[in-house]
């Protein structure tokens, strides 16, 4: 297993007063929380966060951290020195819940007891613990999740047995997606999380459906949103436009002198639902032919002395 | 070693609204903490005509968002239910600039 070096993960000295442990804790903890934080892998550098803390706020394991030796690099491979026992000396990290200390790092579980150790044998005989919940995460194409789909996967999901050996639980999941799912919707299947210990009930499986971007259309709600490119005479003297839904080809009468920005409605063409269909708009964008030609550059020319417009007119 | 288990057939039609209890075992918080984040206006019960509260799923989410808020970061309640609401306006805001530089730019 790997060292850790839980000063360079505070960021601090390894004479460092308790002060100023709790203090960078606080400082990066508000960082990486990941919950509030948009930095890369928040949650990876949070938890790393969490454990150094874990040691090091505790007097008593700081001490036996620091009785490893300063000789040790993050990363280095390490062994515990012989006679060490977590069991015996430390294994109260009370703050956390057996879920949290799921993302504890080897290291800290052969020190410090981590749940490895402490799940062994009877140790936990007479000892109740709901198990953890787990989550999986669906992702279908917007598509799907106009019309409806099913997905069918296994999870690897890691359980105790009742002798207390860890192994890998092959779960075979099949999910029907009816049409009008929603990003982010949830489904829980209760009790099919880890199972309990001493007879505590199994958490449950919450898989989150994930609606991956789409290349021209935009969700929001249930409505659904299209840019409309067209040209200056199209939106000056309207047009008969044929545009893409997700349920195919919609005829669309683009009024004269239409102006960009303006968001015509399709009635009922986005997303199903048990409480009404959603909307398709599409945001008129009036795209500007380039003039590369002389007689198209004169065509211009002619358009400004024609029609005299004045965009600016509002300028003091 | 690896154990299969029985297919298991799920359906995202089944609305499954959680309870008052449920929700207390699953956090495993007691009903006196989920009644002050009822109170705190964090979390809300779905509007029903049914006697027993019921909760969305959503909900959930936000107790364990509040909960790891209070923990990580020494946040009071009232705190916790300022920052979510923070939090839910700043995703909105992002939401709505993706959107916006999709289709107006």
């Amino acid at each position: 297993m790997e060292y850790k070096d839980y000063y360079a993960v505070l960021g601090i000295d390894k004479k460092a007063s308790q002060d100023e442990i709790k203090q960078a804790y606080r400082r990066l903890a508000r960082k990486y929380h990941p919950d509030v934080s948009k930095e890369q892998n928040a949650e990876e550098k949070f938890k790393n966060l969490q454990e150094a803390y874990e040691v090091l706020k505790d007097p008593e394991k700081r001490n036996a951290y620091d009785q490893l030796g300063s000789q040790w690099k993050q990363g280095q491979e390490f062994r515990p020195p012989p006679g060490w026992d977590a069991n015996t000396r430390f294994y109260t990290t009370e703050d956390f819940s057996q879920s949290d200390l799921h993302g504890f790092s080897d290291f800290f579980s052969q020190l410090f007891g981590g749940q490895r150790s402490r799940f062994r044998g009877e140790e936990f005989a007479g000892f109740e613990q709901r198990g953890s919940d787990q989550h999986a995460n669906i992702t279908i194409s917007l598509e799907e999740a106009f019309r409806g789909t099913s997905r069918t996967f296994q999870l690897q999901l890691p359980e105790l047995t009742p002798n207390g050996n860890m192994h890998q639980n092959v779960k075979t999941i099949k999910v029907n997606i009816p049409p009008g799912a929603v990003q982010g919707q949830q489904l829980r299947l209760a009790k099919q999380g880890s199972p309990g210990m001493g007879g505590a009930p199994a958490g449950d499986l919450y898989l989150a459906i994930e609606i991956a971007p789409h290349p021209l259309f935009s969700l929001r709600g249930r409505d659904i949103y299209l840019t409309l490119p067209v040209t200056p005479w199209e939106a000056a003297l309207g047009a008969d436009i044929n545009i893409p839904t997700l349920g195919g080809k919609v005829g669309l009468k683009l009024a004269p002198d239409s102006q960009a920005g303006q968001q015509l409605r399709l009635k009922g063409r986005g997303m199903p639902s048990k409480e009404g269909a959603g909307d398709q708009y599409a945001i008129v964008q009036i795209q500007t032919p380039p003039a590369q030609t002389e007689e198209q550059k004169q065509l211009y020319r002619q358009m400004s002395q024609m029609m005299p417009y004045h965009p600016r007119k509002n300028w003091l | 070693m690896k154990k299969h288990e029985y297919l298991i057939i799920a359906d995202y039609s089944q609305k499954t609204p959680l309870t008052f209890k449920e929700l207390c075992d699953i956090c495993q918080i007691s009903s006196d903490f989920l009644n002050m984040l009822m109170e705190y206006d964090i979390i809300h019960p779905r509007e029903s005509e049914q006697e027993e509260w019921l909760f969305d799923l959503t909900e959930l989410k936000r107790i364990q968002r509040a909960m790891r808020l209070q923990r990580d970061l020494e946040v009071n309640l009232a705190g916790v239910a300022v920052m979510l609401d923070l939090l839910e306006e700043l995703e909105e805001l992002r939401a709505q600039i993706e959107f916006m530089q999709k289709h107006y730019l």
